[in-house]
């Protein structure tokens, strides 16, 4: 047995072998296993809680279509909808689109659109876990010179009876020509019996001058939701992807984006909110490669960790020889919310140019007491100003989130972790 | 039949200690209502201990004594419980909390106040209203009330705001630590008003302050002079101008 992964593991003995799309890549997997602490990647998430566990290939489940208006955040925007890693075609909405425009189910259709992945060394196990079996996806096209008239919804959601653990493969694919522009949300939620592993890859590739707005929203239940995600990014020149998230509850969440500013003037802006909450694991390992002169990257991370919860950052940037004029800023903070909490970020940086901008900071503590007294000498009861603050420090990087519906959820979803925070409805009064 | 004074506020032998320092070496003061009492004395005197043990800062130990106000151990309250009973600490360094606006932090206030008087919430027209003759009263725009509570204001401007929320929550005490250090003549004059519009009979201040300057604009009824923790001299106003003339060492002994 290999130091670096487990190959002889329940999850791995119990894979169903008969629903493998891609044997290339099962191989592939099962040559590398699944990852282990023994790997860098993976140190402060340890994936024993899939590799000790038998998951079955998940089925198309049945949705209550009042749970699914409740995750529709958006009645204007088209609505592509995956129940256990299957496209539910027929609770799709999807309007009119402009000649060229690819809007489609993996499933569905056979359009191969050509989108290189980079190699992310420490997400390769998975991706290639992920490649085994996902046999649906989103496929986005857009066209050189169009905008998509609406934002596109999509809704992951996990669904199982409490008999079976289930798991569940998707694989998205985003292609925008030059001078496009597309604004997309992703939904994450989950209605589960036992244990689930979802995973989700997104691979885009953003021509010269388009832009991306990626929002994203994963709430899963903190004792059953397991969910690997890689977003990968190539942005060609003057392009610029908005990617937000918010990571708001999973027993184990690991959320890789990875973005290559592979032209001049291409541009980044990652943020990203997250709160852990008693039971929960939450990792994002960002990586930002800055591969040519005169690129930008912003990236803000905040996020809490309560009860008993572990919560991962890890921001790399690269700033490779030839990209000169690099202007990059990566600045993370986060609040520890119990003394069995923990928190580990690590911002990590590669500069091989010398003619570069790069500033980064991160911040780990507790409530400001002096604010906390402040709040409370004018009324506020503790608990109430406790909340008041740790909703404020998340809510001023939400703020980021391009998509306002997707925003006002996430906000409502924090609020709601939090004890009094649900009295907090008028989320107008913060201030950006 | 004679109606019976009850003090509002009423100090005797207070000890306190801060990072096991003793600070104050027993205060004995009693403010009735509609008295306005200031609070002197030099740099490290214990003014500023008094006003953070009055308001239930933590990290300040009472090791003796007691504070009673309208009849209750005040020291035994939490501060917010004490800000319900109607207790206002202005501070000398307000806090800024970006993120949370002002307006909102203003409302929650106003909100707990009115909760613990058993009444309900305030509606939107009339906070509106009322907090618009507030700001009026403090020369603030209502831009500032946009804006994260204290966020890049001066520090004139945060005092400002301080009297600002003591309009909109009308306290029966109001202990104002230092409000008006830091503050150019003009802001002075609108801080001093701020706090005469709310003297009345029913209520009471305690200013504590460095400076004479201010007790040209709130006139107080009693002047204490505070040194080492201890009150070492009480009387009318006529003791704060002596002490402008002559300085704090006139009192202590030492060199002013």
């Amino acid at each position: 047995m290999s130091s670096e992964s487990d190959k002889s593991v329940p999850f791995i003995d119990a894979l169903d072998r008969t629903a493998v799309q891609d044997a290339e890549a099962l191989a592939s997997f099962l040559d590398a296993g699944l990852p282990t602490k023994a790997l860098e990647a993976w140190k402060q998430t340890n994936l024993r809680p899939v590799a000790q566990q038998a998951f079955a290939i998940a089925k198309v489940a049945e949705l209550e279509s009042n749970w699914l208006d409740s995750l529709d955040t958006d009645p204007e925007a088209d609505r592509v909808i995956f129940v256990n890693g299957h496209a539910i075609v027929q609770h799709w909405r999807v309007g009119e689109l402009p000649d060229g425009v690819v809007l489609t189910a993996r499933s569905q259709s056979n359009v191969a659109l050509p989108v290189q992945s980079r190699a992310n060394d420490g997400f390769a196990s998975i991706d290639a876990l992920n490649r085994s079996y996902a046999a649906d996806g989103l496929l986005i096209n857009v066209p050189d010179g169009v905008a998509l008239p609406r934002p596109i919804q999509v809704i992951d959601v996990a669904v199982s009876d409490c008999e079976h653990q289930q798991m569940a493969h998707l694989r998205h694919t985003i292609v925008l020509g030059k001078h496009a522009e597309a604004a997309i949300t992703e939904r994450v939620a989950g209605r589960l019996g036992a244990a689930q592993l979802n995973t989700a890859v997104w691979t885009g590739q953003l021509g010269d001058n388009s832009r991306l707005d990626l929002s994203r929203l994963c709430a899963l239940p903190d004792d059953k939701g397991l969910r690997l995600q890689r977003i990968d990014l190539a942005l060609g020149r003057d392009a610029t992807a908005h990617i937000a998230s918010a990571d708001l509850g999973a027993r184990l969440l690991r959320v890789d984006t990875d973005v290559a500013l592979n032209a001049p003037g291409a541009e980044a802006h990652v943020s990203g909110v997250y709160f852990a909450d008693d039971g929960g694991h939450i990792d994002n390992h960002t990586r930002i490669d800055h591969c040519a002169p005169l690129t930008t990257s912003r990236e803000t991370f905040r996020g809490v960790a309560a009860g008993k919860s572990k919560a991962v950052f890890n921001g790399m940037v690269v700033v490779e020889k030839d990209a000169q004029k690099t202007d990059s800023d990566q600045q993370t903070a986060a609040l520890l919310l119990s003394d069995r909490a923990e928190i580990a970020a690590k911002p990590e940086l590669e500069i091989y140019a010398d003619d570069v901008k790069c500033a980064h900071g991160n911040s780990i503590g507790q409530l400001d007491e002096a604010a906390l007294f402040y709040l409370r000498s004018r009324g506020l009861d503790a608990e109430t100003a406790r909340t008041v603050l740790t909703f404020s420090f998340l809510n001023s990087v939400l703020e980021q989130m391009p998509d306002a519906g997707l925003r006002s959820a996430a906000a409502r979803l924090i609020r709601n972790r939090m004890p009094g925070g649900n009295k907090l409805t008028d989320a107008e009064a913060f201030a950006t | 039949m004679t109606a019976r004074l009850t003090n509002m506020l009423e100090i005797k032998d207070l000890h306190a200690e801060v990072d096991g320092k003793t600070i104050l070496k027993g205060i004995t003061l009693s403010v009735q209502a509609g008295e306005v009492h200031a609070v002197m004395g030099p740099n490290g005197s214990g003014k500023s201990t008094l006003a953070a043990v009055l308001a239930g800062r933590p990290g300040y130990e009472v090791t003796g004594g007691s504070v009673s106000y309208q009849g209750e151990d005040l020291l035994d309250m939490e501060p917010e419980e004490r800000a319900a009973a109607g207790v206002f600490l202005g501070f000398q360094y307000p806090v800024e909390i970006p993120g949370v606006s002002n307006s909102y932090f203003l409302k929650a206030a106003v909100n707990a106040a009115r909760k613990a008087r058993g009444e309900p919430e305030i509606d939107a027209v009339s906070f509106l209203k009322d907090l618009r003759a507030a700001l009026k009263d403090m020369g603030m725009s209502g831009d500032m009330v946009k804006r994260g509570v204290n966020e890049g204001f001066s520090g004139g401007e945060k005092k400002r705001n301080e009297i600002l929320q003591m309009l909109m929550l009308k306290p029966q005490l109001g202990v104002l630590d230092e409000i008006d250090s830091g503050l150019d003549i003009d802001a002075l004059k609108v801080v001093g008003q701020g706090i005469n519009t709310l003297r009345s009979p029913e209520r009471a201040f305690v200013l504590v302050t460095h400076y004479q300057r201010l007790l040209d604009h709130v006139e107080p009824d009693v002047v204490h002079v505070l040194s080492d923790g201890k009150i070492i001299r009480t009387g009318d106003r006529k003791l704060a101008l002596e002490l402008e003339d002559k300085g704090y060492g006139w009192l202590t002994g030492e060199a002013a």
